[in-house]
């Protein structure tokens, strides 16, 4: 099943290419992984500049200013 | 290797950027569904034994939001680059063998605090019932195994559908949050003044440490949405269709249900709504109070046994089994655990989640000083794969030592700050939290040991 009904089919099984490290040893991956590593592996970025920018207020300026308004308002009387 | 036996979103195999078509939107729905659950209240009522209204829910507001940023900034990345899960993200720290240990811890707490919101889900079901006049008063008790295999069927049959079965139930469920913001309203509006001149009921002398520990209260709660995350965000497109939805639609809906924990807490003195609601509106609000913890416990439990289930399939043994069995297999422990043994694990288990919870910290600590200072953002997505002894992530005989030591050694530095059962703390702790500093002491440990680990040429740092 694909996620969210979207058309896209799930793939067939393909066979793996051999492949050995300099130790003679197999290290091949089925072809189907290969595929999406490959496809996955040209996405360079994890958060963009404004990504960055949401995270900074959202999960340090924010934060800091609630914990410094509660330590203000001091013990409820 | 063997060849690929499951859908994209069942399997923790890389997905394509078009099977990542989650809007963030529905990412937000999603996240909400899960995150809101019968913990709210009880970290509501832990925060208003040591603080007020105002201060307890300004603490607690503040630490969810930074334990959401230390969750992202972890688990994130490898999620968001490659749509892959949290725990295949975590090879590059542990090792092509060494994932197992972040994987157990995912699986503990998932299953343990699944077992415990499934049998909760089966006694507010009795109390419900019991409520409409279904059930005699007092006489459901032995109806809580079979409610929970019950719940525990309908859990597999929405799994069945991947991860469209959790964005489907997350769209109806979601409007639970809106009764429990009601239920906050109705205490708060009628119940000000008392709210506002409520004392709580085990604060220290010291007020820094109470106002900490509301803080550290709120950290932890976040940080145990490590094992949830990756399983969802790979499903949105890139980073910014996940931060928001991550940021908000995780961080802020547990501390503002919190708050009907904390608001009852001080002025009813219990947390749970389905008690205080009928004090303060009669038997009408007790139900919509059951009908609102039912639903909540159900869609976390569906959230993060999805999130385990997809974990699972790291394991090479577990990657060509259906998805069926793999559901039977995570499903299975919960489902024993409230048909055999409900009132045990109840009274004990609870206890040892403490201690798992405690993990979460210095796992953020070394997966954030790995990812952007030690490989400077660089991973190969092909060693997070290959497990064979050639591989950069193979480490030695596919254990990482560095990232163990530290893992330790971040628990141990949460437990000598704060004592997570007894809440006995050590100095440094009303400055520091317990959670920031031990994250911070195995992200530092992780750096150290690194050094030998790159000295030996291991690990892949320094490549692409």
């Amino acid at each position: 099943m694909t996620s969210g009904g979207s058309p896209i089919p799930t793939p067939r099984p393909t066979p793996a290419s051999a492949v050995a490290d300099d130790r003679g040893v197999d290290t091949s991956l089925p072809a189907e992984l290969e595929a999406r590593i490959a496809a996955a592996a040209g996405e360079d970025g994890d958060f963009d500049a404004v990504s960055w920018a949401w995270m900074a207020t959202l999960g340090l300026l924010v934060p800091l200013a609630l914990v410094a308004v509660g330590w203000w308002l001091g013990e409820t009387p | 290797m063997s060849t690929h036996p499951a859908p994209p979103d069942e399997s923790a195999w890389p997905l394509f950027p078009a099977e990542r078509t989650w809007s963030p939107l529905r990412l937000a729905v999603t996240l909400v569904t899960a995150s809101a659950a019968t913990w709210c209240y009880l970290i509501g009522e832990s925060v208003g034994g040591y603080l007020g209204f105002v201060r307890g829910a300004l603490a607690l507001s503040a630490g969810c939001m930074i334990g959401m940023l230390l969750v992202l900034m972890a688990a994130g990345p490898p999620s968001v680059r490659f749509g892959i899960d949290s725990i295949a993200g975590t090879k590059p720290q542990f090792g092509s063998r060494g994932w197992v240990v972040p994987a157990a811890l995912q699986a503990v707490s998932i299953i343990g605090w699944n077992s415990l919101l499934i049998i909760f889900f089966a006694k507010s079901a009795i109390q419900l019932a019991a409520a409409l006049g279904l059930l005699p008063p007092g006489t459901g008790a032995g109806w809580v195994p079979a409610l929970t295999l019950f719940a525990c069927t309908l859990i597999f049959v929405v799994l069945r559908r991947g991860a469209t079965g959790v964005s489907a139930v997350s769209n109806v469920l979601v409007a639970h949050v809106f009764v429990g913001l009601w239920m906050l309203y109705l205490l708060v509006s009628r119940r000000w003044p008392e709210l506002l001149a409520a004392q709580a009921a085990s604060a220290s002398p010291d007020p820094l440490w109470n106002y900490t520990t509301g803080l550290e209260l709120g950290i932890a709660t976040t940080l145990s949405w490590w094992p949830y995350i990756g399983a969802m965000i790979r499903m949105a497109p890139n980073g910014r269709a996940v931060v928001l939805p991550v940021l908000l639609g995780m961080g802020a809906p547990v501390p503002l249900l919190s708050f009907i924990g904390l608001a009852g807490v001080l002025v009813l003195k219990s947390s749970d709504p389905s008690e205080w609601l009928r004090t303060v509106g009669g038997p009408g609000y007790a139900i919509v109070a059951l009908c609102f913890v039912t639903a909540a416990n159900f869609g976390t439990a569906i959230a993060g046994i999805f999130a385990s289930t997809v974990g699972l399939r790291n394991f090479a043994s577990l990657e060509r089994r259906s998805w069926t069995t793999l559901l039977v297999l995570t499903i299975g422990p919960v489902a024993l655990v409230g048909a055999l043994i409900p009132e045990l694990f109840f009274a004990k288990f609870g206890n040892f989640l403490a201690f798992i919870g405690v993990a979460f910290a210095p796992l953020c600590g070394i997966q954030i000083c790995d990812y952007y200072l030690l490989r400077r953002r660089r991973l190969d997505l092909r060693a997070i794969f290959d497990g064979s002894p050639g591989s950069p992530y193979y480490f030695w005989r596919g254990f990482n030592p560095a990232a163990l030591v530290a893992l330790a050694t971040g628990c141990a530095a949460y437990i000598l700050l704060l004592n997570p059962l007894t809440y006995a703390s050590w100095g440094p702790y009303r400055f520091l939290t317990a959670s920031l500093p031990s994250a911070l002491v195995a992200g530092l440990v992780h750096a150290l040991g690194t050094r030998l680990v790159r000295r030996a040429g291991r690990g892949g740092y320094g490549r692409t």
